[in-house]
């Protein structure tokens, strides 16, 4: 998961975000989900639906929608930070890539249009280029692959403070855990890192070296199955079995 | 039938020179191609029964009771099909795109010639079934190459491919046994050249996204996204 510019500062100040509050709210506070192992999760597609304490949240279930993000990846990654993606479809200044078309993409609105997105696919049968990479921290510390997502290519407008792109994460964790996944990696460059840890993520202390995006460190996020972080947890790391 | 089987090669040899276009040298089908063919398609086909049972309807088919009773059941063959390209869309996670411009006027024209003029439309549908062979054929292989592709999202393009559903011949041969006169052999030639002309409009529409065609009077920027 690469956020583009610095969203770090401004989501870290709303860290105790509108979505977090709405959820401690409506559930009286999180509660575990009671569960016995196997768990099989619920396909992404039916269990990222729109949820009403997340209005400004959406699903790109269009071309067109999935265009807007790809322009947006496009201005920040590609024009605005140089990095030389390469584009999976002919339209000029859009940043699309074959994972998009086996994931779910996510965006957020405001009055004056997109504000951050972000993409969602399942690690098992992933055609991520590090997909790879994942299955092997996800083995090293001895989590259940097929109930662990790769969250990537999170992104912000930069004219948005980036309180959205938080809000797409506990978005993600209160859908994905109700159908059954726990387990998040992403990856972040080394300036990012404190910003996923405030949204629960831990270090896995697994860098790669992507030849577009420099290096970047693979977290995890154990959710416990819990659908909303635990307002204790919030100061500190939930320990991951296993971790590096 | 000379006629239309020449319209029909013509055809092909046009279609060839579009994916030609965009594959020689090294090039390939990108997955946004692939989404506005399907869109195309589900917007094309669905319907399509209303064409072939209206064409079955009339009065010069009351003595034609084969082609009839063929265009009853291709009707009812074709009919689900669109919901096989949006399935193929739905596995890419997507929705069909708006209908482009080229797919509205095949339906304002066709609709309003196929209850007097039938073979009209009966001679696009000729094109339909045949474009992608002949001279096509190798040019549409090379086409569907791409590691988007997989089992779950190509039931359209397989359940079309001639081995697998060759109404390409047997359109032709119900029309050839159906004993047609001059004024139909007209007609069919004449919708064959049309279909023509508004089916490689639509496939270069999918084919090449930048191009004049993809846009849509009254929605300037918005290329049929």
């Amino acid at each position: 998961m690469e956020l583009a510019n610095t969203a770090a500062a401004d989501a870290e100040r709303e860290a105790g975000s509108y979505a977090a509050a709405a959820f401690s709210l409506s559930l009286g506070g999180p509660a575990s989900i009671a569960r016995s192992e196997p768990i099989e999760p619920r396909p992404l597609r039916e269990a990222l639906v729109a949820h009403s304490a997340f209005p400004h949240v959406r699903i790109a279930d269009t071309y067109a929608r999935l265009r807007a993000i790809g322009a947006l990846r496009h201005r920040q990654y590609v024009a605005g930070q140089g990095k030389p993606y390469a584009s999976a479809v002919r339209d000029a200044g859009t940043l699309l890539e074959l994972a998009d078309f086996s994931s779910v993409n996510l965006y957020a609105v405001d009055r004056d249009g997109l504000t951050a997105a972000m993409r969602v696919g399942p690690l098992v049968g992933s055609n991520h280029p590090k997909a790879r990479h994942f299955q092997s921290i996800a083995e090293d510390l001895n989590v259940s692959a097929r109930r662990t997502l790769i969250c990537t290519r999170l992104v912000r407008d930069p004219r948005h403070s980036g309180r959205h792109a938080v809000d797409l994460v506990s978005f993600v964790r209160v859908r994905t855990v109700e159908a059954g996944w726990r387990y998040c990696l992403m990856q972040t460059s080394e300036a990012l890192v404190r910003f996923f840890e405030r949204q629960g993520f831990t270090s896995t202390g697994r860098w790669s070296q992507d030849e577009s995006a420099g290096r970047l460190q693979t977290m995890l996020l154990d959710t416990h199955d819990l659908p909303v972080r635990p307002k204790a947890a919030r100061t500190g790391d939930i320990h991951i079995q296993g971790a590096a | 039938m000379t006629r239309i089987e020449t319209c029909i090669a013509d055809a092909q040899a046009l279609f060839a020179e579009l994916l030609e276009s965009y594959l020689k040298n090294g090039g390939a089908t990108t997955v946004d191609q692939y989404i506005r063919y399907l869109s195309f398609q589900y917007h094309l086909t669905r319907g399509v029964q209303r064409y072939f049972m209206s064409a079955a309807a009339h009065a010069d088919l009351a003595r034609r009771r084969r082609l009839r009773a063929f265009l009853v059941n291709f009707a009812n063959e074709e009919e689900l099909h669109y919901l096989v390209a949006a399935n193929d869309l739905h596995q890419l996670g997507l929705k069909p795109m708006p209908a482009p411009f080229d797919v509205e006027l095949w339906h304002a024209y066709f609709e309003r010639v196929v209850v007097d003029r039938p073979f009209v439309r009966l001679g696009a549908a000729t094109i339909l079934e045949n474009i992608s062979n002949g001279a096509a054929r190798p040019w549409v292989r090379k086409a569907l190459t791409g590691a988007f592709l997989t089992r779950d999202n190509t039931k359209f393009l397989v359940l079309h491919q001639h081995e697998t559903l060759p109404h390409g011949d047997q359109i032709l041969e119900a029309l050839s046994s159906a004993n047609l006169e001059e004024r139909h052999l007209a007609d069919l030639a004449e919708g064959a050249r049309k279909g023509t002309v508004l089916y490689l409009r639509m496939a270069e529409w999918a084919l090449r996204p930048g191009c004049l065609l993809a846009l849509r009077p009254g929605r300037r920027g918005d290329r049929g996204g």
